[in-house]
């Protein structure tokens, strides 16, 4: 019987996982420890005596950001946003991105060099709100939506992988008498999800996290996505810094003057990551295989 | 091939439906078509002035600031507004200035903002043309104007103008003369058998007794940096920390350019080698200043008079006993000169800012708005809210209801949630129940007590550049 061979364990072996180990820590420990903060009684949090483990556990900070109708609107807003724009950006992306992988495309080398030139220029904020504002998206979807719809540089990474699939899948396809719209959707999208989860990836953690959009172009609070809300109510403190400091302490007490609740804080904050938290493993593996996409291949 | 036409032919209609959009963004937004931007009243700017009514039904824009309040609640002032005044309000919630500043620019601006926090900007934006001078219309403000007495007016005046003298925005009534006092553990100062201060000496011992009995220990919490950490002291010193009519020279001086602000930071900065300051004063966020509080580490601080009630709850568990209170006396470097007594202005510097979006009609009609609301029956309404909704008559006088915020219930629902709160000046029998009784009473004992004189006066751009020099 044939022993297994164990395996050596080089001291390259252990740096790495020394230094994983530490990664894992740097990033896991801001996220436990806001985890705490949110379960823990604001007497704790104000003693700043809470680690990685809630003191005195308490839902109280949950139940007050759920009860006042902000926080879940504002999260709904979110989700809805997120939903809509990446469905509009994976689809104007994939589509654009495949047609412009093929050579016979008319004029294909003009609209490459066209869309390359928006990744170094664009027309600045005023131009671009003014256009966002004569078009009639102001405060709405929209505006957050269709400005940014087609992203670059995710362009030219799909269309890259796109053209590296092998041409004779979608001849095979044609001669049995598929067209192009067949060809795309049945052939080459589904060969293509590694691609596409990585790309819809991206622009979903893009619109999750983004606020700027939301608070240039949206007039009305309860339009605004979680993320601007959370800026609302972290900067607050920030805001009472800066009026305090010009002078102002009377406008920084009259404005913000009652202290906030930290608990409260860290509960909205740790609601804002925890649904990237619930996809992320369910997508992970595309995004392993994926995260060569567009590379050279043999 | 003929996919090759197909394709060709429709790069062209892409072509040119790109030079269409083009050639119709030159003619710029004019088209109704377009629709409502913001900025623009609902109604074309001539309809209010057609026909000559009043009463006929004009649109304006409002900006409201987000502050405290991330949910603003637009809708009892809207239905006031339609109801008594036949505005029909479009409101735009602004939640910084980077979004106002966008609006200015791109001539986008509302017809008003309903109540703005940031003097400087507004005078920008005056010097740019963008708003309308209430200077010309206070004939129209009589309620208004009867909240101020002369004195305090030309005072509000001189301070919140333009250095072309004019006023370019309404500013609120400060209810209060003096607001912030010196505030102390007062079970410690039992314990410590010490009296209240009256001097910066006994501060120092006080604060040295202190740190001995607890050497972990910060005596003085601070909160919003060394600029205001220095207000008490400033005052114990007689000096300030920018321009002031020195009331021992009764000059105009710059206070860090004197000898008394020397000695201030000599002694400020004893304090803080012997340990008896927060090492962080300069940097400490407020969660690190309320860390101080609830560790029950501090003994004293120069603050607002509301603050002992706050302090007394956060600091419950370190200290049971904790018994935090403000007290009018202000402590002196100067014994043989007596103590000086904070002063605040007559007006805080927010208020309603009056756009050049606006029509001279529609201005006109949102004067009347500012004009009751500082009335008696203006002032309940924005301070108390409603009858029935929010407070009931009692003796003839207003309370609040069960189940909204007072002194008395911590835990009702504050009225701005309900889409109310004070415009303009809180009403005195809103001050009693909201928990600004304190600001009151100080302001009594302080009253006729020697104070710093104000320096009215208002400093051009160029000057208010070369001023930044200096202070650096």
């Amino acid at each position: 019987m044939r022993r297994r061979k164990r395996k050596k364990i080089e001291a390259m072996d252990i740096i790495c996982y020394a230094a994983a180990l530490i990664v894992v820590v740097i990033t896991l420990y801001p996220v436990l420890h806001l985890m705490a903060l949110s379960f823990s009684s604001s007497g704790a949090v104000s003693k700043n005596t809470v680690s990685i483990w809630p003191k005195e556990f308490t839902l109280q900070a949950y139940r007050q950001v759920l009860s006042t109708g902000t926080v879940p609107n504002s999260f709904i807003n979110s989700i809805v946003y997120t939903a809509i724009g990446t469905a509009i950006n994976m689809l104007f992306t994939s589509t654009m991105a495949y047609a412009l992988s093929k050579a016979q495309l008319p004029f294909r080398s003009f609209f490459t060099k066209l869309v390359l030139l928006t990744m170094y220029l664009s027309g600045g904020m005023i131009p671009t709100f003014l256009l966002v504002n004569a078009l009639g998206l102001y405060d709405s979807i929209w505006a957050l939506v269709l400005p940014g719809a087609v992203s670059t540089y995710n362009l030219i990474v799909l269309r890259s992988f796109f053209a590296a699939m092998p041409v004779e899948l979608e001849e095979s396809a044609r001669l049995d008498g598929a067209n192009d719209i067949t060809v795309f959707w049945r052939i080459v999208l589904p060969l293509s999800k590694a691609g596409l989860a990585t790309i819809a990836l991206f622009y979903l953690v893009g619109h999750w996290n983004s606020f700027y959009s939301a608070m240039i172009y949206l007039r009305s609070a309860d339009k605004y996505p979680l993320q601007l809300v959370l800026r609302n109510i972290v900067i607050q403190g920030q805001m009472a810094n800066e009026l305090a400091a010009a002078g102002q302490a009377s406008a920084a007490e009259s404005m913000y003057g009652q202290v906030s609740v930290n608990s409260i804080k860290y509960a909205t904050l740790f609601l804002s990551i925890v649904p990237m938290m619930f996809i992320y493993p369910f997508i992970q593996k595309y995004f392993v295989k994926g995260v060569m996409i567009g590379s050279l291949k043999g | 091939m003929k996919k090759r036409v197909i394709a060709t032919v429709l790069t062209c209609i892409l072509f040119v439906s790109l030079i269409a959009g083009c050639s119709n963004a030159a003619e710029g937004p004019t088209s109704a078509a377009a629709g409502t931007a913001p900025g623009q009243s609902a109604e074309t700017p001539g309809t209010a002035s057609q026909g000559n009514d009043a009463k006929e039904e004009i649109a304006l824009t409002i900006a409201s600031i987000i502050g405290k309040d991330i949910a603003p609640n637009h809708e009892p002032v809207t239905r006031l507004l339609k109801e008594k005044f036949n505005i029909k309000a479009e409101w735009t919630d602004i939640s910084t200035d980077e979004q106002l500043n966008l609006l200015f620019s791109t001539g986008q601006y509302p017809d008003l903002i309903w109540n703005y926090n940031g003097e400087g900007t507004i005078k920008r934006w005056a010097t740019q043309g963008y708003l309308y001078s209430i200077d010309e219309y206070m004939d129209h403000l009589p309620n208004y104007r009867a909240l101020f007495s002369d004195e305090e007016w030309n005072t509000t005046h001189t301070y919140a103008s333009n250095a072309d003298g004019k006023l370019y925005y309404v500013p609120t009534k400060n209810y209060r003369s003096a607001a912030e006092a010196w505030m102390y553990r007062m079970n410690i100062l039992k314990e410590l058998d010490k009296e209240i201060p009256a001097t910066t000496d006994e501060l120092y011992d006080l604060l040295k007794a202190y740190k001995e009995k607890y050497p972990d220990s910060i005596p003085i919490a601070n909160r919003w940096g060394f600029s205001n950490f220095l207000k008490g002291f400033a005052l114990a010193f007689r000096t300030g920390t920018s321009f002031l009519y020195d009331p021992d020279s009764s000059q105009l001086e710059y206070g860090p350019a004197t000898d008394k602000f020397r000695e201030m930071l000599i002694y400020v900065s004893k304090l803080y080698a012997e340990g008896l300051v927060d090492p962080e004063l300069q940097t400490a966020t407020d969660t690190q200043w309320e860390e101080v509080y609830a560790n029950g580490l501090n003994v004293l601080e120069y603050s607002y008079t509301n603050r002992p009630v706050w302090a007394n709850n956060v600091m419950k568990d370190a200290d049971p006993d904790a018994d935090w209170q403000w007290t009018s006396q202000y402590v002196t470097a100067y014994p043989e000169k007596g103590e000086l007594v904070p002063k605040e202005l007559p007006y805080q510097p927010w208020g309603s800012v009056l756009t050049k979006a606006m029509t001279e009609e529609e201005l006109q009609r949102f004067l009347e708005v500012i004009d009751w609301s500082c009335s008696e029956e203006g002032q309940r309404w924005f301070s108390m809210g409603e009858e029935g909704i929010t407070y009931e008559m009692a003796d003839g006088k207003p309370v609040f209801k069960d189940d909204i915020y007072s002194v008395t219930n911590p835990d009702g629902k504050e009225i701005a949630e309900l889409g109310y709160g004070y415009y303009l000046i809180r009403s005195r029998e809103s001050l009693e129940q909201t928990g600004y009784a304190d600001d009151l009473a100080l302001s009594k004992e302080v009253e006729g007590k020697p104070y710093r004189a104000f320096v009215s006066y208002a400093l051009t751009e160029d000057q208010e550049k070369e001023l930044i020099d200096p202070e650096t």
